[in-house]
């Protein structure tokens, strides 16, 4: 095995350069040593300085021993050892990936944005792929691999990989998404990470994240997550060229039961906005209404005001904002709000003037609000006939004995969607409530004793989920003079959703399909109980009514990407005018990609909604990339395959060095020399005194 | 005729230099912090041996007694003869004949050179102690002058008791000064020093000669005699240095680099030009010059002051601007 000496710091070996200084200090020698102070130099003549060969000649040993001992220091700083040949040769780079994640979300669609983090993405991916493995990533709210890692590295298999990143980037363009930066960070992360975990030898990853960073990227959320510090990210800004930008909010009124004739619209401008004037416009497809309001906003504030609503006939579908230079984020569509009318068939006994029968308080409670008109009709009890349920019936309360007719169109009317709530009256229902509930074993007694109070309430139910939470949740003051104990034995396909305190059901529910039958224990009027004197009752309605499967009462305005609910509908169509036909059995529709109204339909019934942008990719301002690092994010760059070889290099020689330890014997000779050069120097010599011959 | 009126003693070892071993050693003398003690041991070591020297009888006037005649200011009466004697006797000619001298010290900085363990200053402080203390003990009115370039002391010449003493604390706080311009003090001096008297000059007078001559003539023009000791270092006067290195000049700042072994003899022979010059000057002028190493016991230089006074007695100081012919 040869030896090759080596040394750990050579740069060290410029201090062998010191040795010009004794040499130099030898030379200074004969230049005046010190001074004379000397009373009058009036007749002292002026002597050039003389060199004599006798100084130069003097001190050759010590000089030479100064030089030495110089050199050794020098050689000790520089830390020599030897090594065999071979050594720093087995040592090889590790396995290196790099992801590249590029911000896709809609912000992205400003100026040229896009096609310039197209082709910073390129650029980055040529560079990362001569010594790693590439992947490029696109994100939004979601995550998507546009090239996944190749799993074979070489700088001709990866340059070949990434080729083409640009153009895949361009073809599919930035979507309408919202950013949610957080997510995919450490989505992206969790990923290098378990590929950390599945390799055996040493690995390094690196995250290049190209967006525009703006404000609204929810980088909070990192703050959750522990970030893994051997993964740096590099984050590459993408600074628009134009910054004046507004966004507009349509705000929900905050009263549903007294609807407001103006519409709420929140503008904010971003800080670095330069411009402080918009107008805003309602606009029905390509046709703008009324006259556009002027509105003016400083930079980094935002300001609420109120717009009439645009009358329900002239088919506004959306409200804009001008003034600003993008114009991503410049519309909101909405379906206006439509009063409609709903009718609540109550077939029982009493009337509306009886205020000791149910009717009375069912009437009180029909409070309209800004989506429905509530109507109750009346239909006695010693009617017949066949229900009088229409298109509006939103509501049937039964309360009394039907006929087999009377049954059977309740049936199809609950099948179709409805909600009845059967209330029972006294054990003579019986048999009507058995036919109701298909279950011929239904029993029904009064229930005698105390009053009873309701003791298990789910209160995961739609029916009351209204009343979660420790400030509503209290029934302890309804009191229920007299109920009714039901049994049955398909409580399997009833959910009992609320009891009394003796255990007997209080509420139960079966649902069939869309539609539901709700049954009530015991009655609201004083009679029976307390419920239609307290605020429960009211919301209890509330929910009936909202949760009876009428679509109708659905949310009508949704985001970018968000699944809306479409039980029962076969085909939506896009704001794009595409019609996609729905999987039989889907609950929900998830192609919500662009903003615009959406619209689903099954055979002559349809319902629309307004899909816009999630209000946090309005916020564009620029963020730094050290809020990142403030929410732990390790920033920074990966060394390059050549340093990371020369630092394991580095490292086996400190560890070689470290072993042979030459240097302590460089210095111990260095010390040797240094007592030898003081003995030396020490040894007397003729002092000279400037007074010699004096005396 | 008034052929010696100078007596320059050369710093080669000759004359008086070669005795120097039978007297008291300046080092060792140096040695002594008191200015009193100093200049007290010389005049003691120097009295004690004056019995046998061949210049016996020399000093400065004794005041005379004689007897009272109507007339006489009453002032001058000596009451304790009177007591003693029950006669009328006048202290007569006592302030007249009373010797007044001047002690003019250069305290500039060339003055604090000195190769030995003290300074020319030093030596010149305690050779002008020496002095004083001699002519205290005769009785003679002693006043000092301290100068640099301007009078720093001043103390006017009296005989009174605690004067000595007084004089000599001001020649011990008397500090090293600046530099040497010889013509203001002197004329200075010469402006206010009115009553004739003894003027001993002590410096290395190591200065341009232009005023020289000029200042010294004031001096002499008032009648006063003048005795000037050139108190210079062995090492001035031979320049016995060894290793080249840089000089400094103490009263310039001015640096030059010397070797000695070439410099030695310009050096000398300037500086031979120069006390030359010194000399012929006070020769024109009359005025007696003793050329005094640090290196030379102070009683020879009290011994130069003596000689000088006795010269003083048998001639007459001329005052003449021509050079004499007969020196």
């Amino acid at each position: 095995m040869n030896l090759i000496p080596s040394m750990l710091f050579p740069w060290f070996l410029a201090g062998a350069f010191a040795i010009a200084l004794p040499i130099a200090l030898h030379f200074l020698r004969r230049s005046p040593r010190g001074r004379t102070e000397f009373s009058s130099l009036m007749f002292v003549p002026t002597s050039p300085p003389t060199l004599t060969s006798r100084s130069r000649l003097d001190d050759w040993l010590l000089l030479l021993l100064r030089a030495l001992a110089l050199l050794l220091l020098a050689i000790a700083f520089a830390r020599p050892f030897f090594r065999s040949s071979d050594t720093l040769d087995q040592i090889t780079a590790s396995n290196r990936r790099v992801a590249i994640l590029v911000d896709r979300s809609a912000s992205m669609r400003r100026g040229n944005l896009w096609q310039r983090a197209a082709d910073e993405a390129e650029r980055a991916a040529t560079q990362a792929s001569a010594e790693a493995d590439v992947a490029v990533y696109t994100y939004d709210d979601t995550v998507e691999i546009l090239v996944p890692f190749a799993e074979t590295v070489g700088p001709q298999a990866s340059a070949t990989h990434v080729r083409g990143v640009k153009q895949q980037l361009l073809d599919t363009g930035p979507t309408w998404g919202a950013t949610d930066v957080s997510a995919a960070l450490t989505s992206v992360a969790d990923t290098m990470l378990a590929w950390q975990d599945r390799q055996r030898g040493q690995t390094s990853s690196q995250i290049i994240l190209i967006s525009d960073m703006q404000e609204g990227s929810q980088q909070e959320r990192l703050q959750a997550y522990e970030w893994p510090r051997q993964i740096p990210v590099d984050v590459r800004p993408i600074v628009p060229n134009v910054t004046a930008n507004a966004g507009i909010q349509l705000l929900s009124s905050d009263n549903e039961l007294n609807p407001s004739p103006e519409q709420r619209v929140r503008i904010s401008n971003e800080r670095d906005s330069s411009k402080e004037q918009f107008q805003l416009r309602w606009w029905a497809g390509a046709k703008p209404i009324g006259e556009p309001l002027g509105i003016y906003v400083p930079p980094g504030e935002s300001r609420v005001v109120q717009l009439p609503n645009p009358a329900p006939a002239g088919n506004v579908d959306r409200l804009e904002i001008a003034g600003d230079d993008c114009d991503f984020d410049n519309k909101q569509f909405l379906i206006p709000s439509e009063q409609s009318d709903v009718q609540v068939l109550y077939s029982g006994p009493g009337n509306l003037q009886d205020t000791k029968q149910m009717a009375y308080f069912l009437n009180l409670a029909m409070i309209d609000s800004q989506r429905r008109r509530l109507r109750m009709q009346l239909q006695p009890p010693s009617d017949q006939g066949p229900l009088a349920i229409d298109d509006d019936t939103g509501l049937v309360v039964v309360s009394r004995t039907l006929s087999t007719d009377q049954i059977k169109q309740l049936h199809t009317y609950i099948v179709d969607g409805g909600s009845v709530l059967f209330v029972i009256p006294d054990a003579s229902v019986a048999g009507s409530l058995a036919a109701l509930l298909e279950d011929s074993e239904v029993t029904l007694k009064e229930a005698s004793g105390d009053y009873a109070m309701l003791g298990q309430i789910d209160f995961e139910h739609p029916l009351f989920a209204s009343f979660l939470g420790a400030r509503y949740n209290d029934f302890t003051k309804i009191r229920f003079q007299r109920h009714r104990i039901l049994r049955a034995s398909t409580t399997g396909n009833a959910d009992v959703i609320a009891r009394f305190d003796t255990g007997d059901p209080a509420v139960m529910v079966q649902r069939r399909g869309p539609g539901q039958l709700v049954i009530l224990a015991s009655g609201w009027h004083p009679a029976d109980s307390q419920l239609a004197l307290s605020s429960k009752f009211v919301p209890f309605l509330e929910g009936l009514l909202d949760k009876t499967g009428n679509a109708s009462q659905t949310p009508q305005n949704w985001h970018v990407h968000d699944a809306i609910p479409v039980d029962g509908f076969s085909v939506v169509e896009t704001p794009a005018g595409e019609e996609i036909t729905l999987d039989s059995g889907a609950t929900h529709f998830h192609a919500t990609l662009t903003p615009g109204i959406y619209q689903a339909r099954l055979s002559d019934q349809s319902r629309r909604w307004s899909v816009n942008l999630a209000p946090s990719e309005s916020r564009t301002a620029p963020i730094d990339r050290s809020a990142l690092e403030q929410h732990g994010v390790q920033l920074g760059i990966t060394v390059s395959r050549e340093t990371e070889l020369e630092r394991a290099r580095q490292l086996r020689r400190t560890e070689l060095e470290s072993n042979q330890k030459i240097w302590r014997w460089a210095i111990l000779a260095a010390f040797g020399l240094l007592v030898l050069e003081t003995w030396l120097a020490s040894k007397p010599k003729l002092e000279v005194s400037p007074f010699g011959s004096t005396g | 005729m008034a052929s010696q009126p100078t007596q320059t003693q050369p710093s080669t070892p000759s004359g008086p230099r070669r005795e120097a071993r039978s007297f008291i050693d300046p080092q060792a003398l140096m040695r002594i912090e008191s200015l009193q003690l100093r200049a007290a041991s010389v005049v003691e070591g120097f009295l004690h041996g004056l019995h046998r020297s061949p210049y016996h009888g020399f000093s400065v006037e004794f005041s005379e007694y004689r007897e009272y005649l109507p007339g006489d200011d009453l002032r001058f009466l000596d009451w304790r003869v009177f007591a003693r004697t029950d006669r009328f006797y006048i202290k007569r000619f006592e302030d007249e004949t009373n010797l007044r001298c001047e002690l003019l010290v250069d305290t500039s900085r060339s003055m604090s050179f000195g190769s030995d363990t003290f300074s020319k200053l030093d030596y010149t402080r305690t050779l002008a102690a020496t002095i004083a203390y001699f002519l205290s003990l005769q009785r003679d009115a002693v006043g000092l002058r301290a100068f640099d370039e301007r009078i720093v002391e001043t103390l006017p010449a009296r005989y009174r008791p605690g004067h000595l003493n007084r004089l000599l604390l001001a020649l011990e706080r008397t500090p090293a000064g600046e530099g040497t311009d010889l013509s203001a003090p002197l004329e200075e001096i010469a402006a206010t020093v009115t009553k004739r008297g003894m003027i001993v000059l002590i410096s290395d007078l190591l200065a341009p000669l232009d005023k020289l001559d000029k200042s010294l003539g004031y001096l002499r023009s008032r009648g006063h005699e003048v005795i000037l000791l050139r108190v210079l270092d062995p090492a001035e006067i031979d320049f016995s240095f060894d290793t080249p290195t840089m000089f400094r000049d103490v009263e310039s700042g001015q640096q030059r680099y010397v070797d000695p072994q070439s410099a030695r003899h310009e050096y000398q022979i300037r500086f031979r030009e120069h006390a030359d010059a010194i000399k012929a000057t006070c020769d024109i002028l009359g005025i007696d010059l003793y050329e005094i190493p640090t290196d030379q016991p102070l009683e020879l230089s009290l011994f130069d002051f003596i000689q000088s006074r006795q010269q003083r007695s048998r001639h007459v100081a001329r005052r003449s601007n021509r050079p004499r012919r007969d020196a």
